[in-house]
C-alpha cells in the first residue's frame, strides 16, 4: 500500500512536470514570430479594458480590419482588471502592447515617461484623419507640450438627467437647456421631501457625493482648475464662485443624501430606484435600458451660470514607443480608432455625431441635446500628475465640502496650496 | 421591590442573548451569499428595485447563458484547473519537503535560511511585481502559464513551509529513530511516516493553496496575454467592466466559480477541522 503511495506521488510530479513543458513548448512555438505573420503583415497587440460581451464586439471590429488591411494583423490583448497597474509593470518591461486606450488623465505621465511616441508624423499624409473634423476638447487631451500622442476615440459629456415621472407628479416644471443653477437649486429644492411623513427624507433633488466633478461648477462660473499653461487657478474668485454654489446645494439646502448614503446605495442606484430626481452622468449611460418602464426619463444640459462647459470622459488610442514599425502602427491606430466611432457613443468627431441616433436607438429622445452637449464637452488640462492633483482635489476641496468642514474659500485655498505644491509652483 | 430572577430564568435570558448574536451574525455572513444567489436570477432592471426583491416573479436563467458564453467559460475552467492542479501539487508536496528539511536536518546556516524564507513572507507582492515581471519577461515566459506554475516547484509557498515544519517539529523522533534501525532511508521516512502521519494539515495546506490559486487574480492577470489562456477569475472580471457593472451575470459566473470551492471545503470539512486544531491556522 506504501509503495503505491510513492507511485502515486511520483506520477503527479512527472505528469505536473510533463504539463508545464507541453504549455511551455507550445508557446515557445508562437512567440517566436511575433514581428511579422507568415503573409507579411505587421503584427500588432491592442491593449484594451473592454471584458465580455464588449470584448466580442471590439473582437468583431478588429477582425473585419484584419480583413480589410494588407499592412497590418491585430490582436487584442484583454486587461479584464487592474487595468493601468498592468500596462505600467508591462511598459516597465518594454512590453506595453504595440496600441492600448489610454484614459485622458493618464496621457501626459505616460508622454512625459517616453511610454507612447507622439503621432503628428504618421498621421500627417493620411487621408483618412481629418484633426479639424475632432472636437477642440477631446483632441485637446491627447495633446502634451504641442505634440499628439493620440486620437481619441470617446467623448462623454455629462448630462443632467432627470424623473421625468417625479417632477410631473409634484408639479415641478421640467428641466431645460437654458438652466442656470439658481434653477437647479429651485427644483432641487422642490423635490426634496419626506414622502413618507417619518420625519427623514427619503427623496432627493439631486445626488453629490464626489461625482460628478467639481469643475462642473467651476467651469460654468467662468473659473478653472488648472489652466492650459498648468497654472493653478482654482482659489480665483471665479472658481470659488463656482465651489460656493456647490457648497450651497449640499449643505444649505441639503437637497442632495450625505455622502454616506449615496455611497451606501450609489448615486446611480439610488435614481435608477426613483429615490433621486436628477442625476449628472454621461449621455451614453445605459440608464434607458436600466431603468425599463419604472419612469421616464429625460436628459438636458447640465446647468450654467457664466459660461456653457461640461466635463467629458475621453478615452484615447495609443501607440506605443517599443512599437517596431511605428508607420504601419499609426496606420493601424487610425483605422481602429475611426471603426470605433461607429460603435460606442459619443463619438469625438463632428461628421461622426451624426451616427448617435443608429449606435444607440434608445438615446434617440435626446439626441439633439447630446450633439449640443458634445460640442462644449472638454477634459481636464490634465498635467503629469494628475492623479495625484485629483486625489488632493478630493482630500482638500471636495470632501471637506461634502462634510460640511470648510468654507468655499478655505477649501479653494488650501487645494490651490495642495495642487502648487504638486505642481512645483 | 427588588425583583430576582431564578437560575433557570437567567440561563434561559442569557441563551436568548446568545442565539439573537449568533443569528444576526450568521445572517450577515449569509446574506451576500443569497443576495449574490438572488440577483443571479434577476433581470437587469429589477436588481436594484427598493424595496428588495429575494424570489423574482419569474427566474431569470439567461444570466447563467450568458455566464458562459459571454466569457468562453469552459476554455477558462481548462485552463484554471491546470494551473491550480499543478500548484496545488507543487506546493503541498514541495513545502513539505522543504519543511522535512527544516525541521529534522542540520545544515551550516540552517537559522538564517529559515529567517530569509519567513521573511519572504512579509514582503508585500506589489514591491516585487516589476522586477519578477521583467525577470520572467526575460526568461521569455510572459504569456505561459511557467511564472504561475514553475515557481511553487521552488519551495512552495513560505507560509506552509512554516506551518507543515511547526507540525513535524511535534512528530516524536522515536518513530523515525525505528524506521532507520529497519534501514529506511531519510526519503522512505517522509513519504512513510511525515506524510501520512500529517495528512490533516496537508489537506488544510492544500485546501488554502487551492482557494489561493484559484482566486488568484493579479498573477494570471500580469503574466497572460493572450484571452485563450485567461483563468476564471480574469472572466469574472470582464463582467465588472470599467464604465459598467453585468451584475446579472456576473453573479451567475461569480456562483459557477465558487461552486468547486464550496464543494471541495464540504468534502474535505472532517480533515480541514481537524488541521485547523493541530496546525492552528484557520482562514
Amino acid at each position: 500500500m506504501k509503495k503505491n503511495f510513492l507511485k502515486k506521488l511520483a506520477a503527479g510530479f512527472l505528469t505536473s512536470i510533463l504539463l508545464v513543458g507541453t504549455i511551455g513548448c507550445s508557446n515557445a512555438s508562437d512567440s517566436a514570430n511575433s514581428n511579422s505573420s507568415k503573409n507579411g503583415k505587421v503584427e500588432l497587440k491592442i491593449g484594451t479594458w473592454a471584458g465580455a460581451q464588449e470584448l466580442k464586439e471590439f473582437q468583431a471590429i478588429v477582425d473585419k480590419l484584419n480583413k480589410e488591411s494588407k499592412d497590418y494583423h491585430l490582436t487584442i490583448q484583454s486587461i479584464p482588471a487592474d487595468y493601468y497597474k498592468k500596462i505600467q509593470t508591462m511598459a516597465a518591461a518594454k512590453q506595453a502592447p504595440d496600441l492600448f486606450w489610454l484614459s485622458q488623465e493618464y496621457i501626459p505621465m505616460y508622454a512625459e515617461l517616453g511610454v507612447i511616441a507622439p503621432l503628428d508624423d504618421y498621421i500627417k499624409g493620411n487621408p483618412k484623419v481629418n484633426l479639424n473634423d475632432y472636437f477642440e476638447g477631446p483632441l485637446q487631451v491627447g495633446k502634451v507640450n504641442g505634440k499628439l500622442y493620440g486620437l481619441p476615440w470617446i467623448n462623454q459629456p455629462v448630462m443632467l438627467y432627470y424623473n421625468k415621472t417625479l417632477f410631473e407628479k409634484s408639479g415641478v416644471e421640467l428641466p431645460k437647456p437654458d438652466w442656470t443653477w439658481e434653477d437647479f437649486e429651485k427644483a432641487a429644492k422642490a423635490l426634496t421631501k419626506d414622502t413618507n411623513h417619518d420625519g427623514k427624507v427619503d427623496q432627493f433633488g439631486t445626488v453629490i457625493d464626489g461625482w460628478p466633478p467639481i469643475a462642473t461648477w467651476v467651469w460654468t462660473y467662468g473659473g478653472e482648475i488648472i489652466d492650459k499653461n498648468g497654472k493653478v487657478r482654482i482659489d480665483e474668485p471665479e472658481a470659488i464662485e463656482g465651489i460656493k454654489m456647490l457648497n450651497k446645494l449640499i449643505n444649505v439646502d441639503k437637497v442632495t443624501p450625505t455622502k454616506t448614503q449615496a455611497q451606501n446605495t450609489g448615486g446611480p442606484e439610488m435614481f435608477k430606484t426613483g429615490k433621486v430626481a436628477m442625476f449628472f452622468g454621461g449621455a451614453g449611460d445605459d440608464f434607458e435600458k436600466q431603468v425599463g418602464n419604472a419612469f421616464e426619463i429625460g436628459m438636458t444640459k447640465v446647468p450654467h451660470a457664466k459660461t456653457e462647459a461640461t466635463f467629458s470622459w475621453i478615452a484615447h488610442t495609443v501607440m506605443s514607443n517599443n512599437t517596431k514599425n511605428k508607420k504601419v502602427a499609426a496606420e493601424a491606430l487610425v483605422d481602429l480608432t475611426n471603426a470605433i466611432h461607429d460603435w460606442k457613443i459619443l463619438p469625438p468627431t463632428k461628421s461622426d455625431l451624426e451616427k448617435v441616433e443608429k449606435i444607440r436607438p434608445d438615446k434617440k429622445y435626446a439626441v439633439d441635446i447630446i450633439k449640443e452637449s458634445a460640442k462644449m464637452a472638454r477634459g481636464f488640462n490634465n498635467q503629469k500628475q494628475q492623479n495625484e492633483l485629483d486625489n488632493a482635489i478630493w482630500q482638500e476641496l471636495y470632501e471637506p465640502i461634502l462634510l460640511g468642514k470648510k468654507s468655499p474659500e478655505k477649501a479653494a485655498k488650501d487645494a490651490a496650496e495642495a495642487l502648487r505644491k504638486i505642481l512645483g509652483q | 421591590m427588588t425583583f430576582t430572577l431564578t437560575n433557570p430564568q437567567r440561563k434561559k435570558i442569557q441563551a436568548f442573548f446568545v442565539y439573537l448574536f449568533l443569528i444576526i451574525a450568521s445572517a450577515a455572513t449569509v446574506l451576500p451569499l443569497l443576495w449574490m444567489i438572488s440577483t443571479s436570477l434577476k433581470s437587469g432592471d429589477i436588481i436594484f428595485q427598493i424595496p428588495p426583491k429575494w424570489l423574482p416573479d419569474s427566474f431569470y436563467w439567461e444570466n447563467y447563458r450568458r455566464a458562459v458564453t459571454d466569457i468562453p467559460f469552459f476554455l477558462y475552467l481548462k485552463n484554471t484547473v491546470i494551473i491550480t492542479g499543478c500548484r496545488v501539487f507543487a506546493e503541498v508536496f514541495i513545502s513539505a519537503l522543504v519543511a522535512y528539511g527544516f525541521a529534522r536536518f542540520d545544515f551550516p546556516g540552517k537559522n538564517i535560511w529559515f529567517m530569509i524564507l519567513l521573511s519572504t513572507i512579509m514582503l508585500p507582492g506589489e514591491i516585487t511585481m516589476i522586477p519578477v515581471f521583467m525577470m520572467f519577461e526575460k526568461l521569455g515566459w510572459i504569456n505561459t502559464f511557467k511564472p504561475l506554475v514553475v515557481p511553487a516547484f521552488f519551495g512552495g509557498q513560505a507560509v506552509f513551509v512554516f506551518l507543515l515544519r511547526q507540525f513535524f517539529l511535534t512528530i516524536p523522533r522515536e518513530l523515525e529513530e525505528a524506521a532507520l534501525i529497519d534501514g529506511a532511508t531519510r526519503f522512505q521516512i517522509f513519504y512513510k511516516i511525515f506524510l501520512p502521519l500529517s495528512k490533516p494539515a496537508l489537506i488544510t495546506i492544500g485546501l488554502f493553496s487551492f482557494q489561493g490559486s484559484w482566486n488568484d487574480l493579479l498573477g494570471p492577470l500580469m503574466y497572460l496575454n493572450d484571452s485563450n489562456k485567461f483563468t476564471l477569475q480574469l472572466g469574472l472580471a470582464m463582467f465588472n467592466g470599467m464604465t459598467k457593472v453585468e451584475w446579472g451575470p456576473l453573479m451567475a459566473a461569480s456562483i459557477l466559480v465558487l461552486l468547486p470551492t464550496l464543494l471541495l471545503f464540504f468534502a474535505m470539512q472532517k480533515y480541514f477541522v481537524e488541521g485547523i486544531s493541530l496546525t492552528g491556522i484557520k482562514g
